[in-house]
C-alpha cells in the first residue's frame, strides 16, 4: 500500500466516520427516550461496527480496537442483556466524542488515559452479566467443543453476494473464514454462473454459496459477518432444529442447487434516495451557472438592440431555462436545517447536566432548506443563542417552582419560510428579559448615557452591543460580555437581521432572519456618470426623487424626508466620479442594521439578478464594497455594502 | 516564504514599459489581452488601476507604470493586458498587468542574468530578480510573486483613507 492510497483511504475514512458518529449521536439521543426500541439499538450497533471495520482497514488500529470494546457492549444490549440507562448513554456519548477527537488527531498519546477510563466505565457496566467485554477477538474465536457449555445449534446459510462486491473492498472469502471461526462448516460453492472465459470481468464474483454451520453462537453473532452487505446480497440464514436433520438438508441442498433460489430473501429496498456529491463540484456548477446568466444577459441585450426576426423567441426561450436552471442549480446546495437542529440536542442534555436544568428541546420545521453556505455560517450563532437560552433565560429550578412552571424548561427552534428569507425562531419559556435591568446594566458599563430616552426594542437591542452583559456571575457559558455582537455581527454578514421579543416571566423569542442564498442575489442596479453599482434589494426600502431643495444641511449630509432626518451619501462625490450631474437625481433609500441611509445617484436602471463575484485578496482590506457582478455589455459593476457604508457615514467627520 | 516562490524556467515574457525593456518569467503568465474597459475600485492605491472582467472572472489590473513611478499615460494600440498568476500572502491570485507593450519571448540562460546592483535603480530591489542580457541589450527580470510589498495594501487603502474620509465626507 502506498502512501497516497493510505492518505486516501484514511481521509475517506474520516469523513465516513463523521457521518457516522453525528447518526450515533442522534440514535442514541433518540435512545434515550425510547430505552425500548430495538431498531435504534441495532443501528448503533451497526455504525459501531462500521466504525470497527473501516477503521481498522483504514489503519486508525487505536479507534478500531476502542470500537470493538463499545461493540461487544451494545451486543449485550441487543440481547437484552443489559439495560439501556442513562448512564450508558452518558459515556456512549462520551466514547463518541473521543473517537473523534482520535479520528482528527490519530497520534495523540496523552489522551489513551481517557480512552481507558471510558472504556473501564462500560466494563463496570457490563460487570452485572455474566460476559464481560473480552479483548478483541478471544470471546468470538474457537468453536466450543465442551457440550455442556451453551447450547449447539446448526445454522444452513445461502449466501449469493452482489456480483460488485470486490468493488467495495470486501471478499466473500474472507466472511467464510469468519465462520469457520464461529464453529465448524461445510461449504459448498456453485460455479454454474461463471461465465465462459471470452466474457468473464475478473473484478466481479460470480459465485454463490450454500453453508451449514455448527456453532454454539447466536444468530447475531452470524448475521454480523455478513453485516457490510446484508442489503445487497440473496443472504438467507435459517436455524436448523435438530441436528439430525442437518445431513438431510445438506444432501437435498446437493442435489437440487436451484431450491436455494425459491427461498431467498427478497432484495431490500431501503437504499439512500440520496448520492454523495463533492461541495467543491456544486459550487462550480453554481459558478457555471451563474456564468450563463451573464452570457444570457448580454444575449438579451443584443436581442433587443437588433431586430433579427427569430432571435428574440430564442433569446427569451433561453432566458426562461437560465432561470430555471438556476433555480435548479441553487436547490442542488440547499440542505434542510433539520441536521443543524439535531446537533442541538446534544449542546442542550450536555447543557442541563452541567447547569442542573432540565430542558427538554423542540424542533419545527427541520425541512426547510437553507444554502450550504450560509448553514455553516450560521452554526457558531445559533450555539450561542441556545447557551443564553439555557444560562439566562431558562430558570434554576427552584425558581420555575415559585412560578408555578413546569419543572422541565423548553426551547424550540422553529424554521420557516418567508419569501426570499428563512426565518429561524429559538424560543425558551424562561425567565424573559428585565428592560430596567438592561437599562440600568447599560448605563453602568457605559454603553447607554443617562436619561436617555429609548423605545423597547431599543433597549433589547442594547444585548448586542459589544461588552454587554447582565448575567450577575461568569459561567463557562456566558457573561463574559463577547458573544451577541459576534452573534449580529455574522447575522448582518449573512445579509440578515436579528430581533428579540421578550415577556418577563414568560420566556424570550429570538428570530433570525436570513437570506435563502448568497451566491446570486436580486439587486437594484444604479448609474453615476458612466459607473454602475449594485444596491442589494433586499436592503432597498424606496426611490425618490432628489432636487437640493429637501437638503436639511448641506453640510452635515442629512436631509429631511416626511419630517425625519435621513443621513445620505452622494455616491458621485463619494466615489470621485467625475462629469456634472444631471437636474434631476435619485435618492435610494436603504436599510442598513436598524438604520436608514439615502445614496444619491443619477439614475435608477431597474433590478438585476446579479451574480457576486468577489473582488478577490487584492482588495481584501477595501470597504464599503462587498464584490463585484458582471453586467449584460460585459463590464464590471461594484455591489454596496450598505452595512459598511452606513457605518462610514455615521462617523463623525 | 521559499516554499511559494514558483519554480522557474529560463523562458521569459519581455514587455515594454516608456523605454525601458521588462521581462517576466513565463510560468506566471496566464494570457496576454488587449486592453479591456476597466471598472474603477474606490479608495485604494493608484497604481491599482481597478477591475476587468476576463471571461467571467474579476480580475485586478495593475498599472505598471504608476507601479514603477512612471508617468502617467493614455493606452495606446500597443497597450496590452498580462494575464499572471502569482503568490500573494502564499496564496495563488490573478493579476492583470497593464504594459506599453508586449515584445515576445525569450530564453536567457541563468548565467547571463546579473544580481541587480544596489544603487541607481529607480525600482525598489526587492522586486527584481535580475539584470538578464540579451542580444547587447540590458533586461530587468521582474520577480512578479514580489509584486507587491507585503503591507502595501493595507497601508496604501488606509492612508487613502484617512486622507480622503473627510473630505468626502464634509
Amino acid at each position: 500500500m502506498d502512501d497516497a492510497y493510505k492518505g486516501k483511504l484514511a481521509a475517506a475514512f474520516r469523513e465516513e466516520c463523521t457521518d457516522i458518529l453525528s447518526e450515533l449521536e442522534i440514535s442514541l439521543l433518540a435512545l434515550e427516550k425510547n430505552p425500548e426500541d430495538i431498531r435504534l439499538v441495532s443501528k448503533i450497533f451497526r455504525a459501531l461496527h462500521t466504525i470497527k471495520g473501516s477503521g481498522a482497514m483504514a489503519g486508525f488500529n487505536d479507534i478500531s480496537n476502542f470500537t470493538h470494546g463499545i461493540e461487544s457492549i451494545y451486543d449485550l444490549v441487543r440481547n437484552n442483556k443489559l439495560p439501556v440507562t442513562k448512564h450508558l448513554i452518558d459515556i456512549t456519548l462520551k466514547a463518541g466524542d473521543y473517537i473523534e477527537r482520535l479520528l482528527n488527531t490519530p497520534d495523540m498519546t496523552g489522551e489513551k488515559e481517557s480512552g481507558d477510563a471510558i472504556l473501564t466505565e462500560f466494563k463496570k457496566i457490563a460487570g452485572g452479566t455474566e460476559e464481560t467485554p473480552g479483548p478483541p477477538k478471544n470471546s468470538l474465536n474457537g468453536y466450543s467443543h465442551s457440550a455442556d457449555k451453551e447450547k449447539v445449534s446448526v445454522f444452513k446459510i445461502e449466501f449469493k453476494p452482489p456480483e460488485n462486491i470486490f468493488l467495495r473492498g470486501l471478499d466473500p472469502l474472507s466472511m467464510i473464514d469468519e465462520l469457520k471461526d464461529l464453529g465448524h462448516i461445510e461449504c459448498r460453492a456453485y460455479t454454474d454462473r461463471i461465465p465462459d472465459l471470452t466474457d468473464i470481468n475478473p473484478e466481479l464474483c460470480y459465485i454463490s454459496w450454500d453453508i451449514t454451520l455448527t456453532t454454539d453462537k447466536n444468530l447475531n453473532a452470524l448475521k454480523d459477518i455478513f453485516i457490510f452487505i446484508e442489503d445487497d446480497s440473496e443472504l438467507n440464514i435459517s436455524e436448523v432444529k435438530e441436528k439430525q436433520s442437518d445431513l438431510d438438508t445438506a444432501g437435498r441442498l446437493l442435489k437440487d442447487p436451484d431450491s436455494s433460489k425459491k427461498k431467498v430473501l427478497p432484495k431490500k429496498t431501503e437504499k439512500p434516495a440520496s448520492i454523495r456529491v463533492g461541495s467543491d463540484k456544486l459550487d462550480s456548477l453554481v459558478n457555471l451557472v451563474g456564468e450563463l446568466i451573464i452570457s444570457q444577459a448580454r444575449l438579451a441585450r443584443i436581442s433587443g438592440e437588433n431586430e433579427i426576426p427569430g432571435l428574440r423567441a430564442v433569446s427569451e426561450e433561453i432566458e426562461n431555462l437560465t432561470a430555471e436552471l438556476r433555480e435548479n442549480a441553487m436547490k442542488l446546495r440547499m440542505i434542510p436545517i433539520g441536521d443543524t437542529f439535531d446537533r442541538f440536542q446534544r449542546l442542550i442534555r450536555d447543557l442541563s447536566n452541567e447547569l442542573h436544568k432540565d430542558v427538554k428541546l423542540k424542533t419545527i420545521g427541520g425541512n426547510t432548506e437553507l444554502d450550504k453556505n450560509i448553514m455553516e455560517h450560521l452554526h457558531d450563532p445559533l450555539v450561542h443563542l441556545i447557551r443564553n437560552c439555557m444560562d439566562h433565560g431558562i430558570e434554576p429550578l427552584k425558581q420555575r417552582r415559585s412560578a408555578g412552571k413546569p419543572e422541565t424548561g423548553s426551547i424550540i427552534m422553529k424554521a420557516s419560510y418567508s419569501g426570499a428569507y428563512v426565518l429561524i425562531e429559538i424560543t425558551d419559556d424562561g425567565a424573559g428579559m428585565d428592560l430596567n435591568k438592561l437599562k440600568e446594566t447599560a448605563i453602568k458599563k457605559g454603553i447607554l448615557q443617562g436619561g436617555n430616552k429609548l423605545t423597547e426594542t431599543e433597549i433589547y437591542n442594547l444585548v448586542f452591543e459589544p461588552g454587554f452583559s447582565t448575567a450577575e456571575r461568569i459561567t463557562g457559558l456566558s457573561g463574559r460580555g463577547v458573544g451577541m455582537d459576534i452573534v449580529k455581527r455574522v447575522i448582518d454578514s449573512l445579509d440578515g437581521s436579528i430581533m428579540i421579543s421578550t415577556k418577563k416571566g414568560k420566556g424570550t423569542t429570538i428570530t433570525l432572519k436570513i437570506p435563502l442564498t448568497l451566491a446570486i442575489i436580486e439587486g437594484l442596479l444604479v448609474r453615476v456618470g458612466d459607473r454602475y453599482f449594485i444596491i442589494p434589494l433586499s436592503a432597498v426600502k424606496e426611490c425618490f426623487e432628489y432636487t437640493g431643495n429637501n437638503t436639511f444641511t448641506e453640510k452635515k449630509n442629512i436631509l429631511s424626508l416626511r419630517g425625519s432626518l435621513l443621513p445620505y451619501i452622494n455616491l458621485r462625490k463619494f466615489f470621485d466620479i467625475r462629469g456634472t450631474p444631471p437636474k434631476f437625481q435619485q435618492i435610494v433609500v436603504a436599510r442598513a442594521s436598524d438604520s436608514l441611509i439615502g445614496y444619491i445617484v443619477d439614475e435608477v436602471e431597474g433590478q438585476y439578478h446579479t451574480v457576486i463575484k468577489s473582488l478577490g485578496r487584492i482588495y481584501r482590506d477595501l470597504e464599503g464594497i462587498s464584490g463585484a457582478t458582471i453586467l449584460g455589455d460585459g463590464t464590471v459593476a461594484l455591489i454596496l455594502d450598505v452595512l459598511k457604508l452606513a457605518q462610514l457615514a455615521e462617523q463623525p467627520a | 516564504m521559499n516554499n511559494t516562490e514558483t519554480a522557474s524556467t529560463n523562458q521569459y515574457l519581455t514587455f515594454m514599459l516608456g523605454e525601458e525593456t521588462f521581462a517576466a518569467n513565463v510560468i506566471y503568465i496566464r494570457e496576454v489581452l488587449e486592453v479591456l474597459p476597466v471598472t474603477k475600485v474606490p479608495r485604494t492605491p493608484k497604481f491599482i488601476l481597478g477591475v476587468v472582467n476576463v471571461r467571467g472572472n474579476v480580475v485586478p489590473v495593475i498599472d505598471m507604470r504608476l507601479k514603477f513611478d512612471m508617468s502617467e499615460q493614455e493606452t495606446t494600440a500597443d497597450s496590452a493586458i498580462i494575464v499572471m498568476e502569482i503568490y500573494f500572502d502564499g496564496e495563488p491570485v490573478t493579476i492583470g498587468a497593464l504594459v506599453d507593450a508586449v515584445n515576445e519571448v525569450l530564453e536567457i540562460e541563468k548565467d547571463k542574468i546579473e544580481k541587480p546592483p544596489r544603487i541607481g535603480m529607480r525600482i525598489g530591489n526587492e522586486i527584481i530578480e535580475g539584470i538578464g542580457k540579451h542580444e547587447d541589450r540590458f533586461i530587468i527580470i521582474l520577480n512578479m510573486n514580489r509584486l507587491f510589498a507585503p503591507d502595501e495594501l493595507a497601508i496604501a487603502v488606509n492612508d487613502h483613507r484617512n486622507k480622503e474620509t473627510n473630505e468626502r465626507f464634509s
